[in-house]
């Protein structure tokens, strides 16, 4: 079974949940969350890492400067002068400049989007794509981290609810959804629970940060039938632990009892 | 007037009470960009002025009649969006590159508008703001945080406010960019944890990127106070500036819980603070 940790708000605690849910029953974690990878710190061992690519238009000299493939990029991601010139960090890898050029005068090469590392640790192999700075999108990216997932996984999502939200969690079998109670935290976590319901998905909530003088959350969860899983304490000690990189060992039952409450 | 973005790479540091501390304090015009997730107007109660629909993309449509079934579309779509069984675009997957429009040797496709989410004009008890909603799920958010943030722009121009504040998305990727573009500084709210010490070193090296002058404030300092001079340490040798440690403050969890804003106590006097540091800089 692939579990995905999301949310609509960030810092809610989708990696505390992740880290500890993927370690404590000894499952692969994957950390989808690539603009900002953090599975990292939380899990040591002998890394492996190599360089993940997309394909983007190279212009070649029969160029002529004809313009077709200005017009039909969609992404503003060509423009033609004495011949075209293509940008890289705009493209979408759609090939359609390469396909519709009509001198042939074009061909799709290796670009770099990032770099995919695995780390193995006594207990897990995390596996998490880093974005190269200044890419916009995150997708291409985490569709060839998740080549690598067997059928049973954690996976870290990355927050929001837009489109590197829902490729993360698009082939889960189930989405925790971690929330914490402020009017922030429900506010976010309606859009969550809006996106990962159109696609089908069974889902719960964690409550982070429980204790929070706000109930809202565990009343909307009640109002609209969706399942508590559990809820982990706003405390000084996790947060603490958190900043150091440390895993909650104190939590290992609770952990233990998440997972086999879902799988 | 200047734009000053208001980012952090990491998520739930800060930013929003950030952002609406110093809109709280200043007036002036704020723009809310993390549009997929946006939680500045739970704080500002605004009087919507004015809404517009977004047209954030066009897709593909296989119009049946037309269809004879080649499969080319099928063929060449790299987003895996065209089903073979009796070929239908998944709106969810189409990218919009209109490639299947190009190429359909029937003229079966057609490109149509499809409404994305919502853009909003808005009156705050202390001045202007726009913001958005993105459609859950939905693309292009980059798109749409240029166009919030060009109309932010403008009214700010027209009102004539010395600053434009710009609160942002987490991450590094197209909203963030979209966020940054022609900015005068970003003020990279973060905290002292593993996490937040690596997610603002990426968010660092994309102001680089793009040349944005960055200042780094410190939320929750006392969690863990050898991070925070970790991070001192890192602007001072790095020659960033640093506008501010903030403490953490019980007090500002409830007032967020009962909305009671604008906030007092000493989290929000030295967000207070660390502002007035950017703003005699800049």
């Amino acid at each position: 079974m692939r579990i995905a940790v999301a949310s609509g708000k960030g810092g809610t605690g989708k990696t505390t949940v992740a880290v500890n849910l993927a370690v404590f029953n000894s499952i692969d974690l994957f950390d989808l969350d690539v603009e900002e990878p953090n599975d990292y710190i939380f899990i040591k061992g002998e890394a492996e890492e190599r360089i993940a690519y997309r394909k983007v238009p190279e212009v070649k000299d029969n160029c002529n400067a004809c313009g077709v493939c200005k017009d039909v990029c969609q992404y503003s991601a060509i423009y033609v002068i004495d011949k075209a010139y293509p940008l890289p960090e705009l493209c979408h890898s759609c090939g359609a400049c390469v396909y519709l050029c009509p001198e042939k005068a074009m061909e799709e090469v290796d670009y770099q989007t990032g770099k995919i590392v695995r780390v193995k640790s006594d207990e897990i192999t995390l596996t998490y794509g880093e974005l190269t700075i200044g890419e916009a999108s995150a997708v291409f990216l985490i569709k060839q981290v998740k080549e690598l997932m067997e059928s049973t996984a954690i996976i870290d999502s990355p927050p929001g609810a837009s489109c590197p939200m829902v490729e993360s969690v698009s082939d889960a079998d189930y989405v925790i959804l971690v929330a914490e109670p402020t009017p922030f935290g429900l506010h976010d976590l309606k859009i969550a629970a809006e996106v990962v319901s159109e696609l089908g998905k069974k889902f719960g909530v964690v409550v982070n940060k429980h204790g929070l003088p706000f109930d809202g959350v565990e009343k909307y969860c009640r109002e609209e039938g969706i399942e508590v899983l559990g809820k982990i304490p706003f405390s000084k000690d996790i947060a603490e632990k958190y900043s150091r990189g440390e895993l909650l060992q104190d939590m290992k039952d609770f952990f233990v009892q998440l997972y086999e409450g879902i799988a | 007037m200047k734009q000053v973005a208001v980012i952090s790479g990491k998520g739930g540091t800060g930013k929003t009470t950030f952002s609406a501390t110093i809109h709280a304090l200043d007036g002036g015009v704020i723009a809310d960009c993390d549009v997929d997730a946006p939680n500045l107007h739970i704080l500002l109660n605004p009087r919507i002025l004015k809404a517009e629909d977004f047209i954030g993309t066009k897709k593909a449509e296989i119009v049946q009649d037309r269809c004879s079934g080649c499969g080319l579309c099928y063929e060449l779509c790299r987003f895996g969006a065209i089903s073979a069984d009796g070929y239908f675009v998944d709106e969810k997957k189409c990218e919009g590159c209109a490639f299947c429009f190009n190429v359909c040797p029937e003229k079966a496709i057609e490109m149509r508008d499809v409404k994305t989410g919502d853009i909003y004009f808005s009156e705050t008890q202390w001045g202007y703001f726009v913001h958005a909603r993105l459609k859950p799920g939905e693309e292009n958010t980059g798109r749409l945080v240029t166009e919030v943030k060009n109309r932010a722009k403008k009214v700010a121009e027209d009102v004539g406010s010395d600053f434009l504040i710009v609160d942002a998305a987490p991450g590094v990727g197209c909203p963030v960019i979209a966020s940054l573009t022609g900015v005068d500084a970003a003020i990279i709210v973060t905290e002292p944890t593993a996490s937040g010490l690596s997610d603002m070193m990426r968010v660092l090296e994309l102001c680089e990127h793009f040349r944005i002058r960055p200042f780094v404030v410190v939320n929750k300092y006392d969690l863990n106070e050898d991070v925070t001079l970790k991070i001192e340490k890192y602007c001072s040798e790095n020659e960033i500036e640093f506008a501010g440690r903030v403490p953490f403050d019980e007090r500002i969890l409830e007032q967020i819980a009962n909305l009671s804003f604008p906030f007092s106590g000493k989290a929000a006097e030295k967000m207070v603070e660390c502002w007035k540091k950017v703003k005699e800089v800049l």
